[in-house]
């Protein structure tokens, strides 16, 4: 079909082409001269390829890529010249610390996964390789291979396992290698490729042509072709209908039975020199090249588009994944071939400008394109022509475009062009008198009875039986901005606004906004589906659907593309294609309708970009309409670079992608869970650290690995889902200690959703001060320290001060009591001493000094004693004191210390020093004074206790008092040693006040 | 009549040379002379002492303890503490236990005697700092005490102007009384300490 109606194309193009030219030479004096269109890359009827590319930039340890697999879980994994990776479609991981080096840097010529979910590794040099479970193993020249230099792998349906080398064909099977060299027939020992045939026979492609090996183990060999270059072959492989596929420098070759065909150049390849083939899924048998990649689809090459070129150089091998993507391994990189499923019209070649304001099918089946500042194309079949494009003119600003009722196109234009009706070649101008606002004309509709409505950025124009209305703000209007107009089944008009949508009926605007339960205000997109419900796009709060007077709205949320609409297309498929600034996407009404009725929580939302086809992702939404859905189904779309045209009939890829979380950081340490089972929950133990990790998780669904999507949530931590678009990784810092659980989903480029996705376990570790127990056991602990260190202070003070009392004691009693007893001795002696012996002044001497010693003694007594550290015991010594020292002296003591005194503790260094300045005071006051009286006050007021010594003797001048050494600056060193001071008054005939201060009492 | 003077102190010197001193003079009589307080409170109630001499630093049984217990026995006798030191809180327990006035071991023995003859006069000497520890006493027991417990306005009047340094002489002259006055007023302050310290000797005995 599609054949046919390219062939049918190709005629109309010729004929087109002619009948423009002639269309446009008659209108010339209205148009400037039509430029020549030519027509862009035909597909010839077999979709166009894409392809995305990954270099050493990318990751890829090195640029040649010679071997792709994929293991069962979904990981892709690409050998190249300098070592292996891991591949999840954006990310190359190298190989972890137990990977042997030699498969890290070494040249890795070939790969296969077999059933049991082993990865074999071919490594030129170093033998074979297997991994399984995460471990590798080894297997050599030394362990029965023919040669450590292997070329290719394979694993045969009975489960036996090939190994193609330089020295021949080895088969493992139950640990065991059985060896097939050119002694047993092979054609050469060079093997360069391995399949089975649908006999079962190993077919074995080698550098002086095919072998086969069947089930008895007899090698024949079959040479392809003439000539020894031509037997030189590169791989070998099988189609679904059983034909063998071969091919060499000379070029390919299709065995089918005892027919072999052969393609080369002159057969379309792009070059002579064949390295690599597949047959997809499809069907198709792609070729790699030395210059790239093509296409044999039933039995014809695929024409090569301009694009091909920008997949591959030199081909070195093809692969096809689980979803059926094509992967070229090049000398240039690995690339991703994916179907190119937009056609684009740009100015290479064909359009005058790429700036696509709108795009319009007329009823004749045209498609009109109007550019900004390349005026309007005209697109039929695959000719394109232009009004011009010279530029520079207003008129060359093209934004909305229209056909009236009776055919004519009507053009609007940026400020300044004004509206334009082309009819039969003819070009009129809506002149400024008729009423017409002077705007960008946006969006512009003739309804059913004839109106014609024009939209544009100050206000809405209405041509109604030769009368011109203008409507504003003024009139009703929601904004003056209008962006989209459409008249509904019953006739009604829709006027989209910046400031909501406007419907006009019997002759107001009804408006409704976000009040009104709209999502945004401003209105850019409308379109009315065959229910009659009204779907709005809005340039902020994504698709609302206006059904039964009730806004209903769908948003990145729920997983839309973009909340910014340019314009609804409904496809025959049941699909809505939207365009914005980021791209195209596709939503199905039904995964709406699930939302709706919450089957659903997520719309699966397909976007297409760059690798389908887009020249740019930018679409323009200026202008009306700026998509148009064509009568033949296809869809159109204005870009800023050209219009772009999809066949809507596109397969959802319905797999849900595996998800795995690969790799947690914390601490500046990589833990990577220890397996990687999908479903199994992984645990992971993260040790004390400030509470900071990155987990890194992939989702293997290769289409569009950019595209999948992902929503992750750390329970306890985030208290939602988290939508984190492509990214993936994700950050917490300072997560408390704890068990979390770590969940992540995915979904295909397709917005299919794998809701299970990967589960891990994260048992954050607290620091010991960060558990439960720590802050009571910690103010325990302090409290235990603190005690000890009280009760040691305290028992050391206890000791001292039980020694003092010990002391003072026997001080008091040994000491003391026998002083007295000698006292009492000496005092019998001199009373029985008549006063004329010679000894009696002696006898007298030593009773008064004992009385003296005694004396000393009860002071020092009273000083060590620590039961007496307190103010009152202070007061009450110097009281006895001072009596006792005044007594019999003429001089009366007086005491004015207050009955009760504060019970307040009194170290014994001021204790005794307070009480030794107190006795030097009061011996200066006997001594020097000569006073009658002396007072001695105590007073405690403000924690400052000041002890006074008042006489009322002939005091003195106190310089001189100074210099006397009467013992005042003894006094002053003892009270400035506890921090008091002393303060002295005194004048000759005035007596004397001594005043001694101590702090902190 | 002679004064009967018994004797407590551990020291056998000390002991036997007062004890001398006290008989070889006119007018007192050594009635007993003991080394522990528990001998003299075994056999010197019978001796029916006027005055007790007794050290307040006794082995076991300490002399305060001792004068409790003797003064419950025989109330009439006259306790003075002997004391190397004046140590304030000491006599004043020795006082609320009873006794009537200390003197320091290192007095001479005329005036010793003195003071044995002044107590037995009737006169309890205080002096300024064992009054401030009695001025404390009572404002301590603030308004618990029965009228009969409780200092009338004089003595507190005498008993503070003696806190404060002041002689008998100088207190007769300040709140215009004879010295005997002062001293019948010190007197009366040592007996309500006394009927104190009796009222908590019973409690305390009820209690155990």
């Amino acid at each position: 079909m599609n054949l046919a109606r390219h062939d049918f194309l190709l005629e109309f193009r010729e004929w087109s082409r002619c009948a423009s030219a002639l269309l446009w030479l008659a209108i010339g004096a209205a148009w400037l001269g039509p430029a020549a269109g030519s027509a862009p890359g035909s597909t010839n009827g077999i979709t166009p390829y894409g392809s995305s590319g990954w270099q050493v930039d990318d990751g890829l340890p090195q640029n040649s890529v010679y071997a792709i697999a994929q293991t069962h879980e979904g990981y892709l994994w690409v050998g190249t010249q300098e070592g292996l990776a891991r591949f999840d479609g954006v990310r190359f991981a190298a190989l972890g610390e137990n990977a042997p080096p030699e498969l890290k840097h070494g040249w890795i010529k070939a790969l296969c996964v077999s059933r049991d979910g082993s990865l074999w590794i071919g490594c030129d040099g170093y033998g074979l390789a297997r991994l399984k479970d995460g471990n590798f193993t080894r297997f050599s020249e030394a362990d029965g291979l023919l040669s450590n230099q292997i070329r290719c792998l394979l694993e045969g349906k009975d489960g036996a396992f090939w190994i193609g080398s330089e020295a021949g064909v080895t088969r493992y099977r139950d640990g065991k290698f059985r060896n097939f060299t050119e002694r047993n027939g092979l054609a050469a020992n060079s093997v360069w490729g391995l399949c089975e045939d649908r006999q079962g026979n190993l077919r074995i492609a080698t550098i002086r042509g095919l072998s086969r090996l069947d089930k008895e183990g007899t090698i024949s060999t079959f040479n392809i072709m003439l000539g020894k270059a031509a037997n030189s072959l590169k791989f070998v492989c099988k189609d679904q209908r059983g034909r063998i596929w071969t091919g060499s420098n000379e070029g390919l070759n299709c065995v089918d039975g005892e027919t072999i065909t052969t393609y080369g150049v002159a057969q379309g390849l792009p070059d002579q020199r064949v390295c690599a083939a597949l047959e997809d899924r499809s069907g198709q048998l792609w070729v790699g090249t030395y210059r790239g990649v093509t296409r044999l689809v039933d039995g014809k090459l695929a024409p090569r588009t301009s694009r091909d070129g920008a997949f591959g150089d030199l081909i070195r091998t093809l692969f096809e994944d689980h979803e059926g993507n094509i992967w070229a391994g090049a000398e240039d990189g690995l690339y991703l071939l994916t179907p190119a499923r937009f056609t684009a019209y740009t100015t290479q070649p064909g359009l005058s400008r790429n700036n696509v304001m709108s795009v319009y099918e007329d009823r004749a089946g045209t498609i009109w394109i109007g550019t900004w500042g390349g005026g309007l194309n005209q697109l039929k079949g695959e000719n394109i022509t232009s009004d011009g494009g010279a530029g520079g003119s207003s008129q060359d600003l093209v934004l909305a475009l229209h056909q009236g009722r009776d055919g004519s196109l009507w053009v609007g234009m940026d400020h300044g062009g004004g509206l334009v009706r082309l009819k039969d070649g003819a070009r009129y101008s809506v002149p400024r008198a008729s009423g017409l606002i002077d705007a960008a004309v946006r969006a512009i509709h003739e309804d059913r009875q004839g109106a014609l409505w024009v939209g544009t950025s100050h206000g809405l124009n209405v041509f109604r039986e030769g009368k011109c209305e203008t409507y504003t703000v003024a009139d009703g209007l929601p904004a003056d901005t209008v962006w989209v107009l459409l008249e509904d089944s019953d006739g009604k008009m829709w006027i989209g606004t910046d400031g909501g949508l406007s419907c006009w009926q019997e002759g107001h605007f009804a408006n409704s906004t976000t009040r009104e339960g709209l999502s945004h205000n401003s209105v850019k997109a409308l379109y009315q589906d065959r229910e009659h419900t009204l779907w709005i796009g809005t340039r902020g709060g994504g698709l609302n659907r206006y059904k039964g007077g009730k806004f209903t709205a769908y948003t990145t949320r729920q997983g839309l593309f973009s909340d910014e609409i340019y314009e609804i297309l409904e496809d025959d498929f049941g699909y809505f294609w939207m365009s914005c600034r980021k791209g195209i996407f596709r939503v199905s009404k039904k995964a709406l309708d699930d939302l709706d009725r919450r089957v659903i929580h997520m719309i699966p939302c397909s976007a297409f970009g760059r690798a389908d086809g887009l020249p740019s992702i930018q679409c323009n939404g200026v202008a009306k309409p700026a998509g148009w859905k064509a009568r033949d189904g296809r869809l159109w779309f204005a870009t800023i670079r050209g219009v772009v045209v999809v066949e809507p009939g596109i397969k959802t890829n319905e797999q849900p992608p595996p998800v795995f979380i690969e790799e947690v950081m914390a601490g500046g340490r990589s833990l990577r869970p220890d397996a990687l089972a999908a479903n199994d929950s992984l645990s992971l133990t993260i040790p004390p650290g400030r509470g900071g990790i990155e987990i890194h998780y992939t989702a293997l669904s290769f289409q569009a690995p950019r595209k999948n999507r992902f929503k992750y949530l750390l329970e306890g931590v985030d208290p939602e889902w988290v939508d984190a678009g492509a990214r993936r990784s994700v950050s917490y810092n300072s997560v408390t200690p704890g068990k979390h659980l770590f969940r992540v989903v995915a979904s295909n480029n397709d917005g299919v959703w794998n809701e299970t996705g990967a589960t891990l376990s994260l048992l954050f570790v607290p620091h010991y001060w960060q558990t439960w127990w720590f802050k009571p056991v910690l103010g325990l602990a302090a409290l235990l320290v603190l005690t000890l260190l009280y009760r040691t202070r305290v028992t050391r003070l206890r000791a001292i001060e039980r020694l003092r009392i010990q002391i003072a004691a026997n001080l008091h009693d040994d000491v003391g009591a026998r002083l007295t007893k000698v006292a009492m001795v000496t005092e019998l002696v001199d009373r029985e001493t008549k006063d004329s012996h010679p000894n009696k002044p002696h006898i007298r001497n030593i009773f008064s000094t004992i009385r003296e010693i005694t004396q000393a003694m009860d002071e020092i007594v009273w000083t060590i004693n620590p039961k007496n550290d307190t103010l009152d015991n202070l007061a009450n010594y110097v009281f006895q004191y001072a009596q006792d020292y005044f007594q019999d002296t003429g001089v009366s003591c007086r005491l004015d210390v207050p009955a009760q005194l504060p019970d307040r503790p009194l170290s014994t260094e001021v204790r005794h020093n307070l009480f030794m300045a107190v006795k030097e005071a009061l011996n200066n006051t006997l001594k020097h004074a000569e006073a009658s009286e002396v007072r001695i006050g105590l007073g405690v007021a403000d924690g400052r206790m000041t002890i006074t010594i008042t006489d009322n003797g002939r005091g003195f001048l106190i310089d001189q008092a100074r210099a006397k050494g009467n013992g005042l600056e003894n006094m002053t060193r003892r009270l400035a040693q506890i921090g008091g001071r002393l303060v002295l008054e005194s004048a000759p005939g005035s007596g004397t006040s001594i005043r001694l201060e101590a702090e902190g009492v | 009549m002679a004064i009967k003077v018994s004797i407590i102190e551990d020291d056998a010197w000390i002991r036997e040379n007062l004890s001398a001193r006290i008989g070889q003079t006119q007018g007192f009589v050594c009635s007993g002379a003991y080394r522990t307080g528990e001998e003299a409170i075994a056999k010197l109630p019978a001796e029916a002492p006027d005055v007790v001499l007794m050290d307040i630093n006794l082995p076991k049984m300490n002399g305060i303890e001792c004068v409790r217990q003797l003064k419950a026995l025989i109330p009439s006798a006259q306790i003075l503490m002997l004391t190397v030191y004046e140590d304030s809180d000491k006599i004043f327990n020795s006082l609320l236990a009873g006794a009537s006035g200390y003197l320091l071991k290192r007095t001479p023995q005329a005036e010793i005697l003195e003071a044995i003859a002044d107590v037995h006069r009737g006169n309890s000497p205080m002096t300024g700092h064992i009054a401030r520890k009695v001025v404390q006493y009572f404002n301590q027991r603030g308004s618990t005490d029965s009228e009969m417990e409780k200092l009338s306005n004089r003595e507190r009047e005498v008993l503070e102007h003696l806190a404060r340094g002041s002689s008998y002489k100088e207190i007769a002259g300040a709140v215009s009384v004879s010295i005997d006055t002062v001293r019948a007023h010190i007197k009366g302050i040592y007996g309500k300490l006394h009927v104190h310290s009796r009222g908590e000797a019973v409690a305390r005995l009820l209690h155990h």
